[in-house]
């Protein structure tokens, strides 16, 4: 068995055999430089947490042995093929991550508004490279390793005033003969009064084995910005996910995301918010329907810095079979950050009789006059109703599932975006009612990346 | 005359409590019994044993409606040979909609007859219909089941539902309970309206009130998980006047 920094060790073991060798761009190189040191000290650092999940630990992700695409060969793809998905009906700019291989869409590339940028790291414009330095993260275990192996990586660029009003739909497909870990890198930057919606879609080929999407994603809300981010995972039993989204807020701006998992086997995603700016607003949703032995581990860190801000969080998971549920929320309330009301809500229903859910609600307040409020619960569905139900002929299990949308339905309820909203309704619809949601109950036959 | 519920010595409990202990019952088509009875006499569990309610146990006897097996069937089966339990508490169901919850009933129901699902122009207007019976507000469909409904609204909600399904038996659980007169009379008036000669209904109240507006044609008295007494409509208005003591010193005795 593997110590647990051994697990991180093992790739910068092999990044730093194979660094002299690779063919990367400076500035590419730059950063993986960066990634290897912040790993090294990631490793050094690194702790399992107690409280977690454990097949969601970081160091249980990164155990397996996979295949690192070291020298940066690109997946070559069909993307029109590959966007034959469902998703791509709500009227959004796709592009694809085929495996870490930033692939952009004609309709995308066609139709960008003015002032907005969107390119694979390896061509940052020489004007915006400080601003990718500086936004991009490597103080994380996930984002130092990341960082290290990111070979491609996108930028998304939204000048001052400008706005990404359809959204960019960001396309992640896993496809591999063997197990591989792909980098995915995002960084969003929103200028002042900059407004943009991100989809971020979550697939895996269905013969694909099991492999880690190590995905991170960077945004820096600047003053009066806004910025809204989905995040759909739709990936098979054998994906394991580490996602780690990384926010920086400036006074009076927005910004809101939401995960959503419909399939896939083991995830852990890491919310990391600082709200360094006065009267943010900041809304982060979760929910995640688990069968088997599926696993979904959520982790937020909220950290309030500015005067009058307001954070709303809400988490469900609806637990069947055997799966595994996890929340840790910690909202840190620094000095100075006066007038600050956040609100955390956890809520889980054990539907299976042996799954099982860990919850950790956490509040630091090292302030006075703020408001300050969590919840966390986790209970079963309401006998009551389910007969009420029953009665009136509704067989238990559809009447279960009834319960269980119903359960889940203010979630998607506070996605603004309404087509993706409306969309979502159908889509955890056909989830509880049994149908595979997307891939294999899709008609687009887009199950090879190549025509 | 056939017989559409005959119960023969049932007996159900709660936790190892033993609260039916020996129910004998015969219903036949168009008939409405009334069962009567003081509190805690085992008048809700009945009504629940007979529906499938899984808090309760039975542990003996037997219950069947029109010849089938009601205590082997699962509670939406029971609703789809046509047992109907008008619910004493109506359970709120937040974010499940009237309109979806009613949809999924009918069409159950339908599946489990071989027939397609309704159409939608068919099920709007069947709700259409089926609401005026007991003047429901339109606006209530687009609601949460029974969420934020009026006491009122709530049993008129009920014998909408009640409608809609058609049962053959339909059980009255306290429906007059929490209503005032004007609400009683309209629930009422619904019942009445879906009375025919092929359909029965059991009341259970605990007040003769009820029982003027629906006429029972037999009047049961349930105590100590027994029907101790049978009679006509005559036997309501006694107890109304005499009270349930003479019945519980009655049986006391014995």
């Amino acid at each position: 068995m593997m110590k647990p920094r051994e697990t991180f060790t093992q790739y910068t073991t092999l990044w730093q055999e194979h660094a002299a060798a690779r063919k990367v761009s400076s500035f590419i190189g730059e950063i993986n430089r960066r990634g290897y040191e912040s790993t090294l000290a990631a490793a050094a650092a690194y702790r399992p947490d107690p409280m977690g999940v454990a097949a969601a630990a970081p160091h249980a992700l990164l155990a397996p042995d996979y295949g690192v695409n070291i020298f940066g060969v690109a997946t070559p793809a069909d993307v029109s093929a590959a966007l034959r998905c469902g998703m791509t009906t709500i009227n959004s700019l796709p592009a694809i991550f085929a495996n870490d291989t930033f692939l952009p869409s004609d309709e995308l590339e066609s139709n960008l508004p003015a002032g907005v940028t969107v390119c694979p790291l390896t061509e940052v414009p020489a004007h915006l490279e400080e601003a990718v330095r500086k936004a991009l993260s490597t103080d994380s275990p996930a984002a130092a390793l990341n960082a290290m192996l990111l070979t491609g990586g996108v930028l998304v660029h939204i000048a001052e005033g400008a706005e990404l009003e359809r959204p960019l739909q960001l396309v992640n497909i896993a496809s591999a003969a063997t197990p591989m870990l792909s980098a995915r890198r995002m960084i969003v930057i929103a200028e002042k009064s900059a407004k943009g919606k991100l989809l971020l879609c979550d697939h895996s080929m269905p013969d694909t084995p099991e492999h880690l999407n190590l995905e991170v994603i960077d945004v820096h809300v600047a003053e009066s910005a806004d910025i809204e981010l989905y995040d759909i995972e739709e990936g098979t039993a054998a994906a394991r996910r580490w996602w780690h989204l990384n926010v920086h807020q400036d006074s009076h701006s927005r910004f809101s995301a939401a995960t959503i998992f419909l399939h896939g086997g083991v995830t852990r995603n890491e919310y990391n918010i600082d709200v360094d700016g006065d009267y943010a607003e900041t809304s982060l949703c979760g929910l995640a329907i688990c069968a088997e032995t599926q696993t979904v581990d959520n982790q937020v860190t909220l950290r309030h810095h500015g005067k009058h801000c307001s954070s709303r969080q809400l988490f469900k998971n609806a637990l069947y079979d055997a799966s595994r549920g996890g929340f840790g929320g910690k909202i840190i309330v620094e000095e100075g950050a006066v007038f600050t009301d956040a609100v955390q809500t956890n809520r889980n229903l054990l539907i299976g009789s042996d799954a099982r859910m860990t919850a950790a609600p956490q509040l630091e307040i090292y302030c006075d006059e703020v408001k300050c409020g969590h919840g966390a619960t986790t209970g079963q569905l309401d006998e009551r109703a389910l007969f009420y139900m029953q009665s009136r002929g509704i067989p238990a299990a559809e009447a279960r599932n009834m319960l269980t949308q119903a359960f889940m339905a203010d979630v998607i309820d506070n996605i603004s975006y309404e087509v993706l909203r409306q969309r979502l309704h159908v889509l955890v619809e056909k989830r509880l009612s049994g149908a595979a949601a997307s891939c294999d109950a899709c008609t687009a036959g887009c199950h090879t990346l190549k025509q | 005359m056939e017989e559409l519920l005959k119960v023969s010595d049932l007996r159900a409990g709660i936790d190892g409590k033993e609260i039916l202990r020996g129910i004998n019952l015969t219903v036949r088509p168009g008939e409405v019994h009334a069962i009567m009875g003081p509190n805690g006499s085992g008048k809700s569990t009945l009504s629940g044993v007979l529906a499938g309610d899984p808090r309760f146990t039975v542990t003996g006897g037997t219950a069947s409606l029109n010849g089938v097996d009601l205590l082997a069937l699962s509670p939406e089966d029971r609703s789809h040979e046509g047992l109907f339990l008008s619910f004493q508490y109506p359970v709120e169901i937040p974010g499940v909609t009237m309109v979806n919850f009613m949809r999924a009933a009918v069409n159950a129901k339908r599946k489990y007859f071989n027939e397609p699902p309704m159409s939608a122009a068919d099920f709007l207007k069947l709700m259409r219909q089926k609401r005026a019976i007991v003047e429901l507000d339109n606006k209530l469909a687009s609601r949460s089941v029974n969420e934020g409904f009026s006491g009122g609204e709530k049993k008129r909600n009920e014998i909408f539902q009640m409608a809609v399904l058609e049962p053959k038996l339909s059980i009255l659980d306290e429906t007059d309970s929490g209503l005032d007169i004007d609400a009683l009379r309209i629930v009422a008036g619904g019942v009445n309206k879906l009375r025919t000669d092929r359909n029965a209904t059991i009341v259970i109240t605990h007040y003769q009130r009820l029982l003027d507006y629906i006429k029972p044609d037999f009047v049961h008295i349930l105590y100590k998980g027994r029907i101790v007494y049978s009679g006509g409509p005559e036997l309501a208005l006694e107890l109304e006047e005499k009270g349930y003591d003479w019945i519980k010193e009655q049986v006391d005795k014995e």
